[in-house]
């Protein structure tokens, strides 16, 4: 079983530079989530199952971290995993473009179920302050991730013959 | 060939979603000591080594960087120097680095000197990985004599309060955190309120009757009356004030006195005693 050790790898990585590295490169107070770069993109390559269970263990790497919600980012992540698989790496062979757009996408989605499941749960949500400050914003530092992400992770995987090259 | 394997994706995630909601439902409604509290705790410890090492050589390349660019510089003006110069680069990154952290360990002495309670210093080795919620996580835990609710201070003012403990780490909720509360004072008039965290790493200072002379500039400390910080910490300075005719309070923000972008050390005070029932009312 090769998916385990490689993705698990990966996520590690990611929790880890996420908590040390991302919080230094903040742009008019936005932070990328790179976790969630990560297993969208890896989402692409492998399809829905290893996106959902990438999005599980790593939302809920993030969310070991955390001082409340422990299982929102998992819950989140798995979601945003499965539909990021849906699209598969077929769409996105000829061009970087559609997974910047994808991810853009996908960034939303995943604030959009944390949002909502932190309102079911009670907490008070300031809707247009939340969708400047945080969401609109990070989704396009996210996207903007894609761009170096989404290609290391094809040329990881392009050992394995299972991603056509970009031209 | 395809329908049996989307079946499959399906049923994996329902059972992720599923795992997801129990892992929720039961952090919810177990308590500090509960397993997954304890868990998370474990977690910390276990990744600990890890993010304290990545976060020294970020921190050295951080405040290195520059002086590479500067030195890169003279490295084209200079070829035959070229060795010379890329072995100076490191000392010279080191003894920069080391400079400033001399400084900053001095301040911090002569702060920590300066405080009438007993404080242990620890280094910020992570930050939250998600921008819902504003803590860093300490390289110094319960094996250092650091405890949950202890205040956690800079020179600049109040930092946050520890959450969690691990034995050699430790999880701060930062004052910025919006579900943080501390208990206030504006130092001019004397008036109280309670400062809570917003969206976007702003502070609110929330209760202060609309009648008050709160004016931007104004500076806030702690009150003590909230049971877990001591008085007269710096929290910030007032930058904005808002007041309707029908509204009970005043609109008031906050700018902190620390720069969390850049917290490297802080100060832990360990001798200050909680008073509880108060301390409810400060922090989560």
């Amino acid at each position: 079983m090769r998916f385990p050790i490689f993705g698990f790898s990966i996520l590690l990585i990611s929790f880890i530079l996420q908590t040390t590295l991302v919080p230094h490169l903040k742009i008019f107070g936005a932070q990328p989530d790179l976790i969630l770069v990560v297993v969208a993109a890896y989402a692409f390559i492998h399809g829905s199952a290893g996106g959902s269970i990438g999005g599980f263990f790593g939302g809920l790497l993030q969310d070991m971290v955390l001082i409340r919600n422990m299982g929102f980012n998992a819950l989140c992540k798995t979601i945003v995993g499965y539909l990021a698989g849906l699209v598969e790496r077929t769409v996105f062979a000829e061009s970087i473009l559609l997974p910047v757009v994808a991810i853009f996408l996908a960034s939303l989605l995943h604030e959009a179920i944390y949002l909502s499941f932190s309102v079911f749960l009670g907490e008070v949500v300031l809707l247009d302050l939340s969708l400047w400050r945080i969401v609109i914003p990070s989704a396009i530092y996210n996207a903007i991730l894609t761009l170096l992400v989404y290609p290391l992770l094809c040329k990881i995987n392009i050992y394995e013959e299972r991603v056509p090259r970009f031209k | 060939m395809y329908p049996p394997r989307n079946r499959l994706n399906q049923i994996i995630l329902v059972v992720l979603i599923l795992l997801s909601i129990v892992v929720i439902t039961l952090h919810y409604k177990e308590g500090e000591e509960g397993f997954l509290h304890r868990t998370q705790g474990f977690a910390t410890n276990l990744i600990f080594p890890l993010q304290s090492g990545v976060s020294r050589v970020v921190n050295s390349f951080r405040h290195g960087w520059g002086y590479i660019f500067e030195l890169g510089r003279l490295r084209e003006e200079n070829q035959q120097l070229k060795g010379e110069v890329a072995e100076l680069r490191g000392e010279l990154i080191s003894l920069r680095e080391m400079e400033r952290e001399n400084r900053r360990l001095r301040k911090l002495v002569g702060f920590k000197e300066k405080l009438e309670y007993r404080t242990i210093p620890a280094h910020v080795i992570g930050k939250s990985p998600t921008e819902w919620q504003a803590t860093i996580i300490l390289d110094g835990g319960s094996a250092d004599g650091i405890a949950k609710d202890m205040p956690v201070v800079i020179e600049e003012g109040l930092v946050g309060r520890v959450i969690e403990v691990a034995s050699h780490a430790a999880q701060v909720q930062l004052v910025t955190d919006r579900k943080s509360g501390v208990a206030a004072q504006i130092l001019r008039t004397g008036e109280t309120g309670v400062i809570e965290g917003q969206i976007g790493g702003e502070l609110g200072l929330q209760f202060i009757s609309k009648d008050s002379s709160v004016r931007k500039g104004d500076i806030i400390i702690t009150s003590g009356l909230g049971g877990v910080f001591p008085k007269g910490i710096p929290i910030g300075r007032v930058v904005e004030v808002k007041g309707r005719a029908h509204d009970l309070y005043k609109g008031i923000k906050v700018k902190s006195a620390v720069d969390f972008s850049k917290l490297e050390e802080v100060l832990i005070i360990t001798d200050f005693p909680l008073t509880p029932p108060f301390a409810s009312s400060e922090g989560r």
